[in-house]
């Protein structure tokens, strides 16, 4: 198999307090691919992916032990500089959530919060963007996440009054503006109707063109449908990983193909 | 009884309720408003008092009240907002914050006499302010500070947590998270609780006894360490020590009247911030 690496996790334990909530994950997840992460309520899925960019941090009681490689750097070691970690690899959550800002300040948020950098006489300097500079960013990331013709005329509008698809679209859009290498989704599809959902997912596939794709589903039909590979996750282990072809038809363990025939979980 | 005849039955005993609430409030201001409306003119509202309060002004009482509120806004608003900031965000829920949680509440149900005599015992005496407007005025900072904590706790824990989540996961820090949206979209409830804590303080009258208001005064306050005059200690000492009761009612009812609607009058600004703000953060 031809792939490089983005994300390499290594003996990967999450505890909630006294709960062993992952259990010893290894997983290789390849670059510019999207990689579906499956299976059963409460098996860890968004566990794993929150311990990419550091998010378990915010829960209290939780401690995630192990490496998570990205870019041969272990993000969760004590001395990443969680900030860098989380421009580095964007999140898309379960519910749309906007902030209740114009659709342009959605957008505007993250770069201005970062600003430029600039290097002047051998020194790295921070600056904020000019004007033309972040309509540029906000543009181009509507654009991306296949929002902008919908919301061009009205980008002074709330980011609340989206419908819910429109509203997860500018959350990626969101994401998208600070140009991140990966981009993690935690059920982006489970609050929308089906025709939001096939907007999500062609953009999902077409984003990977440009980034690093990692989505949690409960739907194995997304999964079949978007993703290059799929891992299956039980009872916070990492059951089984391959190419999404091979996981649905083929599966190597006795869990996934029950899990995948529905007749488990 | 059949069961929409007991649909009816409640209805009509909620409104009834409700209607109460609201009778009150149109009684009293009806009531106050008959009796002073006569007596509040121009040179009621900016002339000194004379004749022990019998003739004349209530300029500095007015004066008095509308410098404690001063005291009580920069001192309270404040504190109380980063003690939210605190309890919500930092302290949620360790052990540490329950403990403040269960001090908050406890401060809340403390008489207000109470905080007079601790008004007298730290600012007046220990901290050397003597009978001034600035201890009065700590002293009702300190009293309100609890209301306004709970309110502020209240409008920062109703800021869904899905918005932290989203601005963090974009690289924001923890403090760019509660600045740049905690704060902005509390905002409403933080008004709230300020003007309830400055209302509170502007009416409360056993804690200035204890801590330097004065019976009256023919001139205005001279600083913040200087003693004073307030509408409310004015109110209870034209109606219960005045040299003529009867006499004065008139002046007694326009005094009411007028602390009556500085209270109101802020009441408006605060909802008029608050639905500005609404409108400015939609969800």
């Amino acid at each position: 198999m031809n792939m490089t690496t983005a994300i390499h996790t290594e003996d990967l334990h999450v505890f909630f307090e006294k709960n062993h909530a992952l259990k010893g994950v290894e997983m290789e997840i390849e670059k510019n691919g999207v990689t579906s992460v499956i299976g059963p309520s409460g098996c860890g899925k968004s566990t794993f992916i929150r311990c990419i960019n550091r998010m378990n941090d915010l829960i209290p009681g939780c401690s995630v032990k192990g490496k998570v490689m990205v870019d041969g750097q272990d993000v969760n070691s004590d001395d990443a500089d969680v900030v860098d970690v989380r421009r580095r690899i964007g999140m898309v959550f379960q519910k749309p959530n906007p902030f209740p800002k114009s659709i342009y300040e959605n957008v505007a948020y993250a770069p201005r919060l970062h600003g430029v950098l600039e290097e002047k006489g051998g020194k790295i300097r921070r600056r904020r963007h000019t004007k033309q500079e972040m309509d540029g960013i906000v543009e181009h990331s509507l654009r991306r996440a296949a929002l902008w013709g919908e919301v061009k005329d009205r980008l002074e509008k709330s980011g609340t009054s989206l419908s819910g698809g429109q509203q997860q679209r500018l959350c990626i859009a969101r994401t998208l503006a600070i140009d991140p290498e990966i981009i993690l989704f935690d059920e982006p599809c489970s609050a929308l109707d089906p025709i939001a959902t096939a907007k999500i997912e062609d953009l999902l596939v077409d984003l990977k063109k440009d980034y690093t794709v990692v989505i949690v589903t409960h739907s194995m039909q997304q999964a079949a449908r978007i993703s290059d590979r799929t891992a299956f996750f039980y009872l916070g282990e990492l059951i089984e990983m391959g190419n999404t072809k091979q996981i649905f038809e083929r599966p190597r363990e006795e869990l996934t193909e029950q899990y995948i025939t529905g007749r488990m979980g | 009884m059949d069961r929409r005849a007991r649909e009816v039955v409640y209805f009509t005993f909620f409104r009834a309720c409700a209607l109460i609430v609201m009778l009150s409030l149109v009684v009293l201001i009806g009531y106050i408003a008959t009796g002073g409306l006569e007596r509040l003119s121009l040179e009621f509202l900016t002339e000194m008092p004379r004749r022990a309060n019998t003739e004349g002004g209530i300029l500095p009482a007015i004066v008095g009240t509308f410098y404690l509120m001063l005291i009580v806004v920069t001192v309270t608003v404040p504190i109380g907002i980063m003690s939210a900031i605190y309890l919500v965000e930092y302290e949620q829920s360790s052990w540490m914050g329950r403990v403040f949680k269960l001090a908050v509440y406890n401060l809340a149900g403390v008489p207000s006499i109470v905080y007079g005599l601790l008004g007298l015992g730290i600012f007046v005496v220990y901290l050397g302010l003597g009978f001034s407007l600035m201890s009065a005025g700590l002293t009702l900072s300190i009293m309100t500070l609890p209301l306004m904590i709970s309110a502020s706790q209240e409008a920062i824990s109703a800021v869904p947590g899905s918005v932290r989540e989203a601005s963090m996961a974009l690289g924001a820090t923890k403090w760019q998270t509660i600045l740049h949206h905690v704060l902005p979209y509390a905002l409403p409830g933080i008004f709230t609780g300020m003007i309830l804590s400055v209302s509170r303080a502007a009416g409360e009258t056993a804690p200035l006894m204890l801590t330097g208001v004065a019976m009256s005064l023919q001139r205005l306050p001279d600083g913040f360490f200087d003693s004073f005059m307030a509408l409310p200690y004015h109110i209870y000492y034209m109606a219960t020590q005045s040299s003529d009761l009867i006499a004065t009612r008139p002046l007694q009812y326009a005094a009411a009247l007028v602390l009556l609607l500085l209270v109101l009058g802020m009441n408006i600004i605060a909802i008029v911030l608050r639905k500005r703000y609404r409108e400015k953060y939609k969800w």
